[in-house]
């Protein structure tokens, strides 16, 4: 489970994932936002954290204060965070009066380590080797440690992303990653280098509220929370990707894209329930000229208080020939349907269902329904573009697939 | 290498690239001095026209010459004065870092950085926004 309510937060500087970092616990440790002792002008926080960073040699300098000057423009040269004291700890207490522990080591902690922190609900600031950084380390936070079919993942809140307003001050969040422990084991071990930690963040006094707050500003309130989304179902599903340990798939051959498709699909167990069709997401992941990946997901929309939650359904694989699939004539039971299969046409209600290693669609047509398996199963007597009556399939899923159907009704 | 000039609007909106970046590279740098003299000595230059060459090894160098408005660029590509100033060496960035990949494809990326080639690229922070320009 990971740590509830922790702030998302974009870094707004190329070299400053340092100071998002720290805005990022300076907010989860002091929840309303209430930072009345830091003056408006030093604002947003991350330009606050700098400005103590320039002071700590004992004063600000002029190119340094033209820096902050600039700061919500855009352009490098921000400073990164070196090695050579334990910066984060000081600026942490003397900024925000949080006390922190910072230690520098050769790699990563290890997996108990960060699980046991973040099981108490303590978030880890990671300095580290990160995939995409060519030279240096990148600051992330760690909020959650999981296990998954023996790949253990750290669900990780990385302050690198996009610009999504003209005005770069504008807060905005980072991105969600779910990243194998063990990938970035290596990846830090390969390489001579430091990794900073930073843990055991504890707040050690509480500032006095004013009578009236001051008047908040989208710079400090807008888009700081992000709950969990497509996004990161999608990142998680890229971090399982990284060290290829759960879909042997060749990643050099794939190429990634972002493409979100809303259609009709259904899970297995509403399929074989024959229950109504939920409305689903398919999110791409992987795609290459002969085949994709996506992941299906079900979404119960936000109300009230509650925030929007998502279903893991399954893994759509889809598999595709040379020749074009608009143009392929459905048969059914020895009868030309008369339908097409045709991928971008939204004028019929298409499924795909991956159960394990099945593949298959079903078309539907004046109530009545046509599946078509896009797989070569014959062990399993589902062949490559056959159709089936339900009955048909149903009996061959509930003959091959009993595990599958026994997680399916123990959820 | 067709004609690619960097200006300040590549930096109006930092675009993150999915993609993985490949991990075989010869990086050149020169630092923010060597750069203000090719700008500055002689004629005052637009910009650095940037060149790669192949050395007697086999191996890839760059060239750094003055790019002045409207020349020919000759395979090269140039970077503005006012990107230089203004957006790629500025506070404590220090150094120009050009990363020259020969596989899987051909590609330049460019980097402002306070760490030069020889120097741990240690801190956290990394390095400045990356421009890469297809070769």
């Amino acid at each position: 489970m990971s740590i509830p309510n922790f702030p998302n937060i974009r870094q707004v500087h190329s070299t400053i994932c340092w100071a998002a970092c720290i805005e990022m616990v300076a907010r989860f440790l002091n929840p309303e936002g209430s930072f009345e002792n830091i003056p408006r002008a030093d604002l947003p926080l991350q330009r606050r954290i700098l400005k103590h960073y320039y002071g700590l040699d004992g004063s600000v300098d002029n190119s340094e204060e033209d820096m902050l000057n600039t700061f919500c423009e855009i352009g490098d040269g921000y400073p990164t965070l070196s090695h050579d004291d334990n910066y984060y700890q000081k600026i942490l207490l003397e900024v925000f009066k949080i006390r922190s522990v910072q230690k520098f080591q050769d790699n990563i902690p290890t997996f108990s380590f960060l699980k046991r922190n973040t099981d108490a609900r303590k978030p880890v600031i990671l300095g580290l080797k990160y995939p995409g950084i060519l030279n240096g380390n990148h600051a992330v936070v760690v909020i959650s440690c999981v296990k998954r079919q023996d790949v253990k993942l750290l669900h990780i809140v990385d302050p690198f992303s996009n610009h999504t307003s003209a005005n770069i001050c504008v807060s905005g969040p980072g991105k969600i990653a779910y990243m194998s422990y063990s990938y970035l084991r290596n990846l830090n071990r390969s390489d001579p280098s430091l990794v900073s930690v930073v843990c055991n963040f504890e707040k050690i006094a509480i500032a006095s509220l004013m009578a009236s707050p001051p008047e908040p500003t989208p710079i400090e309130f807008s888009g700081l929370q992000n709950t969990g989304g497509i996004e990161d179902i999608r990142n998680m599903v890229m971090g399982l990707f990284l060290d290829e340990s759960i879909f042997r798939v060749k990643l050099e051959e794939l190429k990634m894209r972002e493409a979100v498709i809303t259609s009709r699909f259904q899970s297995l167990r509403q399929f074989l329930d024959e229950e109504p069709f939920q409305e689903l997401k398919l999110l791409k992941v992987l795609t290459s000229k002969k085949d994709s990946l996506e992941i299906m997901i079900a979404e119960t929309p936000a109300t009230g208080n509650e925030p929007a939650s998502y279903e893991f359904v399954g893994i759509r694989e889809s598999y595709f020939t040379d020749q074009n699939i608009s143009n392929v004539k459905l048969r059914f039971k020895e009868k030309n349907t008369g339908w097409h299969v045709n991928h971008f046409e939204p004028n019929y209600t298409l499924l795909h269902l991956q159960p394990g290693n099945l593949t298959f669609m079903v078309f539907t047509q004046e109530g009545e329904k046509c599946y078509v398996s896009l797989s070569e199963m014959p062990s399993i007597g589902i062949h490559y573009r056959e159709p089936y009556s339900f009955a048909d399939l149903k009996k061959i899923i509930r003959k091959h697939f009993p595990r599958y159907i026994a997680y399916e009704t123990a959820k | 290498m067709p004609d690619f000039i960097i200006t300040t609007a590549d930096f109006d909106s930092m675009q993150q690239n999915q993609e993985p970046i490949p991990a075989g590279f010869e990086l050149k740098c020169r630092t923010k001095a060597a750069i203000s003299r090719v700008l500055n000595t002689g004629n005052r230059a637009d910009g650095i026209l940037l060149r790669i060459i192949k050395r007697a090894s086999g191996k890839p160098d760059i060239r750094v010459s003055k790019y002045f408005n409207k020349q020919d660029l000759n395979n090269g590509f140039a970077v503005l004065r006012s990107v230089l100033e203004t957006k790629m060496l500025r506070g404590s960035f220090d150094n120009l870092n050009i990363y020259i990949y020969t596989t899987p494809s051909k590609s330049l990326i460019i980097a402002g950085s306070e760490h030069a080639c020889n120097e741990s690229g240690g801190g956290e922070g990394g390095e400045g926004v990356k421009v890469r320009i297809p070769t």
